[in-house]
């Protein structure tokens, strides 16, 4: 399996705990939002999902990668937004890394 | 050299805990929500309880054990953005209630999560200009008054509390090593409550709460607090500042002894651990007891470090608090 490809897997594999712990229902689409008005996630939520992100990755990848970083801090990136744009990310850092 | 000599806090009586803000929140899952928080209790004031009155208690209770006379004490510093008036400062109700001398230097600041580290740097430069020697600086807040009873994302959080600390200016070699405090000005909308200062008076519509997307409700006149936001300044900025106070005083994060950071939250505070690589048992973490009580946290945390044996004397400790400014700070003593 491609890079990729196991990046989505984990990215919904994540949705889908967080469907059932918070008894939402995220698409698991590239299109979903992670943060902004259209996000079911409010801070906590996004929190625990950057946490079980990061985890999925370094365990897979045995790659550490901070998502909620200084970028996101200065509104530099938008890597946040969708799971598009997050899987992006992620791919680009861990080919980096 | 600034030394900590003695540390004494207060908790209101009213203990909330997760099972309690549960029944009141029928949708919230509480197990869920102390997973993440790492909170399981905190402690509010009674509606005609404020961060003074706590102070008070502490200070009292400092008093009564401090082997110094409470006529040497030459400055007092209240941390709080609980104040009883808009004037005077808590300092100077403070200094009254306790019979202080005319001598002492009294004065407030406005700070919240970065305000123990702020108020040693400031009492460092007492010390250093000759104005003071023995300095009580006070760290107490209410902010349980300020967070909507449904907004989850701070009203799980927080708690009431204040402590106090005498600083001394010693002559043995142990004490305050080096000490960073920054701002981000520009940031102040991450960490607000929006009305009922000069700015946004309290007007008949703020008060009024509307629910958001999420279900939590907040007004106007509540804390809002943008987590992520947070969460990412404290990986940015706080893990900065941090590296730098180790690198330029020729010390690696294996030195230290002892991490007590400001008692944000439990994401907060792994967090820290994971990207300094930190050896987890070396971050003190009483934050499940209290949930965040603001710039009381790290005194606390000192106080309760040193009950649990974890804190031991000539430990290399670093402190860290920040939060509303955006504001933080960083020290590293020896205790």
């Amino acid at each position: 399996m491609k890079t990729e490809q196991v990046i989505e897997k984990i990215l919904y594999e994540v949705i889908e705990e967080k469907n059932n712990e918070l008894d939402i229902s995220m698409e698991k689409s590239l299109e979903t939002c992670i943060i902004g008005p259209d996000s079911q996630l409010d801070s906590l939520g996004v929190l625990s999902f950057v946490v079980e992100v990061e985890r999925a990755i370094e365990d897979e990848f045995q790659v550490e990668i901070s998502l909620i970083n200084e970028e996101f801090l200065n509104s530099n990136s938008n890597h946040m937004s969708t799971l598009k744009n997050l899987k992006l990310f992620l791919t680009k850092k861990i080919i980096e890394k | 050299m600034l030394n900590i000599n003695a540390i004494e806090y207060h908790l209101p009586e009213n203990i909330i805990t997760n099972q309690m803000l549960g029944k009141l929140n029928s949708t919230w899952d509480m197990e869920l929500l102390e997973k993440w928080t790492g909170v399981s209790k905190r402690y509010y004031a009674s509606d005609n309880q404020t961060a003074l009155d706590l102070a008070f208690i502490a200070s009292e209770k400092l008093l009564k054990h401090i082997q110094i006379s409470s006529e040497k004490i030459d400055s007092l510093i209240f941390c709080t953005q609980s104040n009883d008036y808009i004037m005077p400062p808590n300092s100077a109700v403070l200094h009254g209630l306790l019979g202080l001398s005319e001598a002492v230097f009294a004065f407030d600041i406005n700070l919240a999560c970065s305000g123990f580290i702020n108020g040693i740097s400031i009492a460092n430069g007492l010390m250093k200009a000759g104005t003071a020697k023995n300095i009580l600086l006070v760290n107490a807040d209410t902010i349980s008054k300020y967070v909507n009873d449904k907004d989850r994302s701070t009203k799980v959080l927080f708690g009431d509390a204040a402590s106090v600390t005498l600083l001394e200016d010693s002559k043995n070699d142990k004490g305050l090593i080096d000490i960073l405090c920054s701002t981000s000005g520009v940031n102040y909308k991450k960490l607000i409550i929006p009305n009922g200062g000069a700015r946004n008076p309290k007007t008949d519509k703020s008060c009024i709460s509307i629910e958001d997307k999420n279900g939590n409700f907040r007004n106007d006149e509540n804390l809002f607090m943008d987590g992520v936001g947070i969460f990412s300044f404290v990986n940015s900025k706080v893990t900065k500042q941090i590296k730098l106070i180790l690198s330029r005083n020729n010390f690696n994060i294996e030195d230290i002894d002892l991490f007590v950071f400001h008692q944000a939250n439990k994401f907060v505070l792994e967090s820290l651990a994971k990207l300094l690589k930190i050896d987890p048992q070396k971050v003190f973490m009483n934050i499940d007891k209290i949930g965040n009580t603001s710039s009381a946290s790290i005194p606390i945390a000192l106080k309760d470090a040193k009950s649990d044996g974890r804190l031991k004397k000539g430990d290399l400790v670093l402190c860290s608090g920040f939060g509303a400014g955006l504001s933080w700070g960083t020290c590293l003593f020896q205790y």
